[in-house]
């Protein structure tokens, strides 16, 4: 039985995906119908593994108890929690966007710069829904470090205005699925020698924010609700 | 405000399925334990609970979705290198079907794919093994490797062709 050439390529890109970009990975599983029913097939032949694996007997009341130690330590870390139950429908895609809990985490943790990969900054600023907030600006606010490093500075800066000027670089349209990424702002040090993919990955870092290049465009939406 | 101890019951009641279907999605059983966790965050800072009749299929769905947005937040190459699903919420939408077939597939590969594909087989998926290792311990050339683990998903698609 002759082996589909897509599959074979499937199959070795399996071995050393860090060979090939992201925008490689995506075109050699979706190079054809049967390559991509493969890719599905190895997901469940995996899943499969893992679901008998994972058959075996948890202990809910140890669990319980990691879990109230967990809130407690949260707790007493001082997070509080000013999210209104209602963004958890379909309000929390809704142009008066309220931050969600996990972003106030992230701000609180990270109130001094983080280091991320590639030496890129980021401090995470939230946005009160009864501020103004300026409809548009016509260029980020933005400042290069250094020429030698190639390091862009963006201080408090909307997505948008970061994204148009990110995504340019790469030669990439962007895209917002959804109205509430629009108003995130952040401030945030870009390495441009980097690829896109890491720029994306360090985003991604933050809850409730997906970025993801595909076809030479950049698409930005807010997370699903783990509610339905 | 929650009331703890319904949330408690609701916890101990469905906390197996729900970790069972996060570890069989992320395959991580520290993520997984966050997946689950992060929906009883989410109950205990609500102002409502699920009711009791509906409970299982809101919870069952909330960790999926958890598990969903981990999955989504990692770039594509690691998606790919772990073998994620590219599609959790379209494969996961009837929980309970998708469970018996990947109950199917590991009894199947168990018991009617024949060596060394069977045994190739649970060394790439089940041990995550690379291709060239399996190679190596099985003493085989890589290409006959690439041909035996083809031929088997090919097996199983077949079998499991919807």
């Amino acid at each position: 039985m002759e082996t589909n050439p897509n599959i074979s390529r499937l199959l070795a890109m399996l071995d050393n995906p860090e060979a090939y970009t992201e925008q490689e990975v995506y075109d050699i599983i979706h190079s054809d119908e049967e390559t991509l029913e493969a890719y599905r097939c190895m997901v469940a032949a995996k899943q499969a593994y893992r679901h008998k694996q994972a058959l075996q007997p948890a202990d809910a009341e140890v669990a319980w108890q990691r879990f109230m130690n967990e809130m407690q330590h949260e707790e007493s870390e001082g997070m509080k929690n000013e999210e209104s139950p209602e963004h958890d429908t379909a309000e929390a895609n809704s142009s008066s966007f309220i931050p969600h809990p996990s972003f106030k985490k992230i701000a609180a943790s990270f109130i001094a710069v983080l280091l991320l990969t590639g030496a890129a900054f980021a401090a995470y600023h939230l946005l009160s829904p009864h501020r103004s907030v300026k409809p548009s600006e016509a260029v980020a606010p933005y400042s290069e470090l250094t020429t030698a490093d190639s390091l862009v500075r963006f201080t408090n800066a909307r997505l948008d205005s970061i994204l148009t000027v990110v995504a340019g670089h790469y030669g990439r349209k962007v895209c917002f699925r959804d109205e509430a990424p629009h108003k995130l702002r952040f401030t945030i040090t870009w390495n441009r020698r980097q690829p896109i993919a890491s720029f994306a990955g360090s985003l991604n870092e933050f809850d409730g924010l997906l970025l993801t290049d595909k076809h030479d465009t950049l698409f930005v939406e807010s997370v699903e609700s783990e509610e339905e | 405000m929650i009331d703890k101890t319904i949330l408690h019951r609701l916890f101990c009641r469905h906390y197996s399925e729900m970790i069972h279907l996060a570890r069989t999605l992320l395959y991580d059983d520290g993520e997984a334990e966050d997946a689950v966790q992060d929906v009883f965050v989410r109950l205990l800072e609500g102002d409502s609970l699920p009711a009791e009749d509906k409970a299982r299929a809101y919870l069952l769905t909330a960790v999926r979705n958890s598990c969903i947005n981990r999955i989504k937040r990692k770039a594509l190459a690691e998606q790919f290198r772990e073998l994620y699903s590219l599609d959790a919420k379209a494969d996961w939408q009837h929980a309970e079907q998708r469970m018996s077939m990947l109950q199917a597939i590991s009894d199947y590969a168990e018991n009617h794919l024949s060596e060394p594909h069977r045994t190739i087989f649970r060394l790439r998926f089940q041990e995550d093994l690379k291709l060239k290792d399996i190679a190596s311990r099985l003493g085989m050339n890589l290409k006959t490797v690439f041909k035996y683990l083809s031929q088997s998903i090919q097996s199983v698609q077949e079998q499991f062709k919807p």
